[in-house]
């Protein structure tokens, strides 16, 4: 079955109308509940900044690759640059990786990390922000108007979606890869994300908006994803008695280095949240 | 019941009829128009109509001006602009001055902005409400803070960035040069730099904001260029400071092509990455440039450098004093190309950098990539062609001329597209805040709270983290959690905690109306100045009746009308409606 805007829509409307007006303001959930796909789920972190991949992973008794590198910018199998070597069926040299990646390594001898080598923009643009939007757009030749959803986007339509919150971005807005997906949620702080009435009409003020976000059009469409998803959070998240959102604790005691400079791993705490949530986050 | 005082400065309730005030079932397609799932038509599109055949939903050109030259209307305003002109109003804004306003003067002296820190090592700890100090001293003292050996708190070294914060949102909100507050805004993302990576650029912002950005901002933009390429500021942001020859260091020339100049649409390395094969290039014309022109640039500003106590390594110690200086010792003076044209060797100290500047300043696609931007900002997030066209036309003609910006921006202003565009923008963060506070005329503090919640909606001031500068189309302002922001944001303003807006509603609505109706209706007018759908406005007058007639005073002890009331302008901000400009 293919996942429509209109489903959303239909799926929650009916059954939040009835609770405008009434005094207990516990809003129900929809009243066709769907049960999240169980399945692999994908996690996306795009590294944003600079990086040399052939000095950080690369064949080194590759005959092209000594002689196109200097000593300085190139892994080694002896002296100061000696990479860790990997290993692998596909090539019958080394391919070895920079000895301060000895934690991928880790990963990659465990059987728990892949790389797929060598793939990426055939056009070599050096601008850093051209790059991260044909990334993100999935597309390899500079057409910048003509593509205009990101992969994500487009990924997702292949996919068949059961759960309200099938795409989430961590963070401010989303991403380009996200681009035209109009179910993408974006979350800055999950325990963070309600509405901040604070007034006896409070429940009468979230009502409302309602009322107001009822058209079909960007904005409106913008406002009602927006009401959505906050219901389907509220419904989700685990509280104490009082209803407040309870802090997220990983079942195998995982502790997150949550530091405020660099935010990664928070949002992968969030992350964690929000896939045992159930709430049918796919990616 | 509500008090009965009268606040004479209020536009008096035009009575509208109600054909008037809702939008039609079948509304001109726009923003909140039906059907329409991309919600702006193309702008060029939208006929030109006279204010007096204007549709009943489109704003009067004085309430889109003040929407579009300033952050909205504070009350008067859009009677203000009627009784001068539309053009004589734009000629005032295109001509500021220093004088302003009282309540904007006070306040600057007055406010204070918390600063707290535990003891280090060498000092003590503090936790203290300041007043803005920094904002006119002379770089000699800022740069003080800049100094390792004076041992200090990281908060005290960035703490005139955090002041110019502050200044920049009392003048949006209480200046009478809105043009300028806007402009400066504008000029901040184009020339982005973020100022809390290095504490030598968080010190001397003051310097960055107001003799760089601020002196430049309607004037000749080849002086611009070279007032930002010397400013501590973006030497240190982009690294030019320390660039030397072999290899001098990219990162300022490529942004200086790709985002300050020609833009990234005039990038045609994936086409060519030779010179010779850019069409034009050959006859000194090159329609564009490549990764060459960027490496050669980057040479060409070897030695552009700030006085900070460096060991140069060729026997000169600089002196530390934060200015910018060229040293000759440093620069790459072999002969360049760039752009299709010879430089030669040897030439004299920054001349090949004021040649590359020449070059970008003066290409034609420099005028329409800024043209583009400013249209964007001004009119509609897809300007039409022709006025793009126009307006570089203007940029181009006026390139020597000491208020070339000026002319540009007026040849907008004044332009048919720009009349037709009403309520085609959607507010970014600081717009909407800045607007809801101006037409509550809010008692304002800005303070930390603030600036952490518009963080949260990705508006990150002063420290936005790529060159790029915030973006300036709805798509970027929409997402599920900056929707939710805008809520939220709306919703703190009303709570004491957040300390930062004291509201006088009650005294602001005229004796005369007292029923649900009337209120609802003023406090529409305030805010939103334009037309709102029926079913919107009839939620909002059911919220404030509560249960009583439309048509009789609102219900309940006068605590909960209050309440209400502070509510129902909060609900009024979180419309649809009020999010567009």
């Amino acid at each position: 079955m293919n996942w429509t805007r209109r489903e959303v829509l239909l799926g929650l409307g009916a059954t939040l109308c009835t609770a405008i007006f009434s005094k207990s303001l516990t809003i129900k959930v929809f009243a066709q509940q769907r049960t999240a796909k169980k399945g692999d789920i994908l996690v996306v972190i795009f590294l944003r900044g600079g990086c040399d991949g052939l000095n950080l992973l690369a064949p080194v008794d590759d005959k092209n690759y000594i002689e196109a590198r200097g000593t300085y910018t190139r892994i080694t199998d002896k002296g100061n640059n000696k990479g860790l070597p990997l290993r692998n069926a596909l090539y019958a040299g080394e391919f070895r990786i920079h000895a301060k990646a000895a934690g991928l390594k880790e990963l990659y001898d465990s059987k728990v990390l892949a790389v797929v080598h060598a793939c990426g923009l055939k056009n070599g643009t050096r601008s850093h922000f051209e790059a991260q939007s044909l990334i993100e757009r999935g597309v390899s030749e500079k057409s910048t108007s003509s593509v205009h959803s990101g992969w994500i986007t487009r990924h997702l339509h292949g996919l068949k979606l059961d759960g309200a919150l099938p795409a989430v971005a961590l963070g401010a807005s989303a991403p380009e890869s996200l681009l035209s997906d109009v179910n993408a949620i974006s979350i800055s702080d999950v325990n963070g994300f309600i509405l901040e009435t604070y007034s006896n009409y409070g429940p009468i003020q979230q009502a409302a908006l309602r009322k107001f976000y009822s058209e079909d059009s960007t904005l409106m469409q913008a406002g009602l994803n927006t009401l959505n998803a906050l219901d389907y959070v509220d419904s989700k998240i685990a509280k104490a008695a009082d209803g407040t959102p309870l802090p997220y604790k990983s079942q195998s005691n995982a502790r997150y280095p949550i530091n405020t400079t660099y935010d990664l791993a928070s949002s992968l705490q969030m992350v964690a949240q929000l896939i045992k949530m159930d709430v049918g986050v796919q990616v | 019941m509500l008090p009965h005082s009268f606040d004479s400065r209020n536009e008096s309730l035009v009575q509208l009829s109600r054909r008037d005030f809702f939008t039609a079932s079948n509304a001109v397609p726009g923003i909140l128009g039906t059907g329409a799932s991309w919600f702006l038509g193309a702008c060029g599109q939208v006929q030109r109509t006279s204010s007096t055949t204007a549709h009943a939903t489109s704003d009067s050109l004085e309430l889109h001006a003040i929407n579009r030259l300033a952050y909205g209307p504070r009350p008067g305003d859009v009677e203000h602009i009627k009784q001068m002109g539309f053009h004589a109003y734009v000629e005032e804004q295109l001509n500021p001055q220093d004088q302003d306003t009282a309540i904007l003067e006070d306040k600057l002296k007055t406010i204070k902005l918390h600063i707290e820190y535990e003891a280090g090592d060498d000092y003590p700890g503090l936790s203290e409400d300041r007043p803005l100090i920094n904002l006119n001293k002379p770089l000699s003292e800022l740069w003080k803070l800049v100094d390792p050996k004076k041992k200090m708190d990281w908060s005290e070294r960035i703490r005139p960035a955090e002041e110019v914060r502050i200044a920049t949102w009392l003048r949006a909100v209480y200046s009478n040069w809105q043009l300028r507050e806007v402009l400066t805004e504008f000029w901040h993302n184009h020339f982005n730099v973020n100022a809390f990576v290095d504490e030598r650029i968080a010190a001397t912002w003051p310097l960055y904001d107001r003799e760089i950005i601020r002196r430049n901002c309607f004037g000749n933009f080849r002086q611009f260029l070279e007032d930002v390429a010397k400013s501590t500021a973006m030497q240190y942001y982009l690294d030019n400071a320390t660039s030397r020859a072999s290899p001098a260091n990219e990162n300022y020339a490529r942004e200086l092509f790709e985002l300050h100049t020609l833009g990234a649409e005039h990038y045609f390395n994936h086409f060519y990455n030779r010179w010779r094969n850019v069409p034009g290039a050959l006859e000194g014309k090159p329609i564009g440039y490549i990764d060459q022109d960027i490496y050669e640039a980057s040479r060409a500003f070897t030695g552009w450098t700030i006085n900070d106590g460096t060991d140069s390594g060729r026997g000169e110690v600089f002196p530390d004093t934060g200015q910018f200086r060229y040293f000759e010792g440093w620069h790459d003076n072999y002969q360049k190309r760039i752009l299709g044209i010879e430089f030669d060797p040897n030439q004299p100290p920054m001349m090949d950098g004021h040649k590359v500047l020449d070059l970008v300043a003066f290409h034609p696609g420099t005028a329409k990539h800024i043209a583009s931007k400013l249209c964007r900002r001004f009119v509609c997030d897809n300007p039409p062609v022709n006025l793009i066209d126009t307006v570089s036309q203007v940029w181009i003609t006026n390139q020597n001329a000491p208020d070339q910006i000026k002319q540009a921006v007026k040849a907008i202003l004044l332009s048919d597209e720009f009349a037709c565009s009403t309520a085609q923008k959607v507010k970014r963060p600081f717009e909407l805040v800045a607007s809801f506070l101006r037409a509550t005329s809010a008692d304002f503090t800005p303070n930390q709270n603030l600036i952490d919640s518009l963080a949260q909606m990705g508006y990150r001031q002063f420290d936005y983290p790529a060159p790029t500068g915030h973006p300036d189309t709805a798509e970027h302002w929409l997402g599920t959690n900056v929707m939710l922001w805008r809520w939220n944001v709306i919703l703190r303003m009303f709570q004491e905690w957040f300390g930062v807006a004291v509201f006088n509603l009650e005294q602001q609505i005229p004796a005369r109306l007292r029923t649900s109706r009337e209120i609802t209706t003023f406090w529409i007018k305030r805010l939103v100045g334009r037309s709102i759908s029926r079913e919107t406005f009839n939620t909002l007058v059911e919220f404030l009746a509560h249960g009583k007639g439309l048509d009789v005073s609102p219900g309940g002890t006068i605590d909960d009308v209050k309440q209400r009331l502070h509510d129902l302008v909060a609900l009024i901000c979180m419309t649809p409606e009020f999010q567009l400009r």
